[in-house]
């Protein structure tokens, strides 16, 4: 095995070069024109830039897009609830003025006030996260977001929740087709609690309908029913005129999902 | 931050950190996972993930790199066989298997030391880099990589000493 010289550039630099579009006057071009390594080195970037581009990326945008949506609401959660702290803070403090404004201002009038930033705090999520492992025969293993799975394949279901309360949990399936079914608590019509992140008792055998499909995890600190979740999805559907499976359940609901494609038998 | 927004950022500093995980797992699926974690990470400091910006390469570097790091630890706790992935062509493909077999040699007598003695260690033993770039890439200054560096070599060696005494 060739080993490489020490003149030759690390893959940081390789990177930084390949990032940089390979500029024709860089420095590097001389070194690369003699040595075979490093251009295989190079080589082997872009097979990897491909890879992402043919394969990661459409495999986990979608993933990707929903994670950082629900990050985006934690953080404002969040951030509503710093608000609501200090406004906590700060109550006894504007109480005392207003006190002192009330007895040295005469009251011109009724005064109107906007809504607020803490009147507007519906509450802070948390995070969650569905894992789904796979038996096919003698075979098993972890279903990723774009999978294709057939008729007979068992599904195992993990949560992972970060509550350390009981919450009310339902593992959802919806379809192209908008079919809506609750294969935890299966076939159930309202959530059941969940205690921590465990695998959920039982498996669901796929059946031999064909196509896309997406499973959510749906949990909240209130009970919710299989009815609530059907209407949700139906206005989602209705929305996008029926062409696409929601990536999200339009409820006030923590929420993770994965999609898959289910195709016949082999 | 729209869906529109969110694609561009993915796929320009998508394949940096996928690269880099597949350099570093050595594993295909292991490296899809993890780059989308560190995405997700990477995402909150979204402003960072400007290419042009000469800073943002080294940045990039040293999120993945870490985050990689942790996954090797993770195995090493979970006692998890090392799997590798023969349908990856790595980068300098011909030291693909050697460079594994190093960082799973280094990763398991990393275990002991903090997160960025860590990176230092693993910068230099498995990628080669001087302590100029590695400075670079952590943001310090090229005497503490020189500290940190001497004191894993010393705990290193020992390590080596016991297992052959």
């Amino acid at each position: 095995m060739k080993n490489l010289a020490p003149s030759c550039p690390r893959e940081y630099r390789l990177d930084a070069y390949a990032l940089a579009g390979r500029p024709t006057d860089h420095p590097m071009n001389a070194h690369l024109a003699e040595c075979a390594i490093c251009r295989s080195a190079l080589a082997s970037f872009e097979e990897a830039t491909r890879d992402f581009d043919d394969r990661v990326f459409p495999s986990t945008f979608d993933a990707v897009a929903s994670r950082a949506e629900n990050r985006i609401s934690v953080s404002r959660g969040l951030a509503r609830r710093r608000v609501l702290r200090i406004a906590a803070a700060v109550a006894p403090l504007a109480a005392a003025a207003a006190v002192v404004f009330t007895l040295l201002v005469p009251r011109s009038g009724p005064n109107e006030q906007a809504p607020s930033e803490v009147d507007a705090y519906v509450g802070e999520k948390g995070t969650v996260g569905l894992e789904v492992y796979v038996r096919r025969e003698n075979r098993v293993f972890r279903l990723r977001d774009g999978d294709v799975i057939s008729q007979n394949d068992a599904l195992r279901f993990v949560p992972l929740v970060s509550s350390k309360e009981d919450i009310y949990g339902m593992i959802v399936s919806v379809s192209a087709g908008g079919v809506t079914q609750a294969y935890h608590p299966l076939n159930g019509d309202r959530a059941v609690l969940l205690r921590g992140s465990v695998p959920l008792p039982g498996s669901v055998i796929m059946d031999g309908t064909t196509g896309s499909e997406r499973l959510f995890l749906l949990i909240s600190k209130d009970p919710f029913t299989l009815g609530d979740v059907k209407t949700a999805v139906k206005k989602a559907m209705d929305e996008s005129g029926g062409r696409e499976i929601p990536h999200r359940i339009p409820m006030d609901l923590d929420q993770a999902s994965i999609e898959f494609r289910k195709e016949a038998s082999p | 931050m729209d869906r529109e927004e969110l694609s561009r950022l993915y796929r320009s500093a998508g394949p940096v950190i996928y690269r880099r995980c597949l350099r570093l797992l050595g594993d295909r699926e292991a490296a899809r996972e993890a780059t989308q974690e560190i995405f997700l990470r990477a995402l909150r400091h979204y402003k960072k993930l400007d290419l042009s910006d000469r800073e943002c390469l080294p940045w990039l570097y040293r999120v993945t790199t870490n985050y990689c790091l942790n996954i090797w630890r993770s195995r090493e706790s979970r006692g998890a066989e090392f799997s590798f992935d023969e349908q990856v062509d790595l980068s300098h493909s011909a030291c693909a298997e050697t460079r594994m077999i190093a960082i799973q040699r280094i990763a398991a007598l990393l275990a002991p030391f903090d997160e960025r003695t860590r990176a230092i260690a693993l910068y230099t033993h498995v990628d080669g880099m001087t302590q100029e770039e590695i400075a670079q890439v952590m943001g310090v200054s090229r005497r503490t990589v020189g500290t940190k560096l001497r004191a894993f070599c010393r705990r290193a060696a020992k390590k080596a000493q016991g297992e052959t005494a």
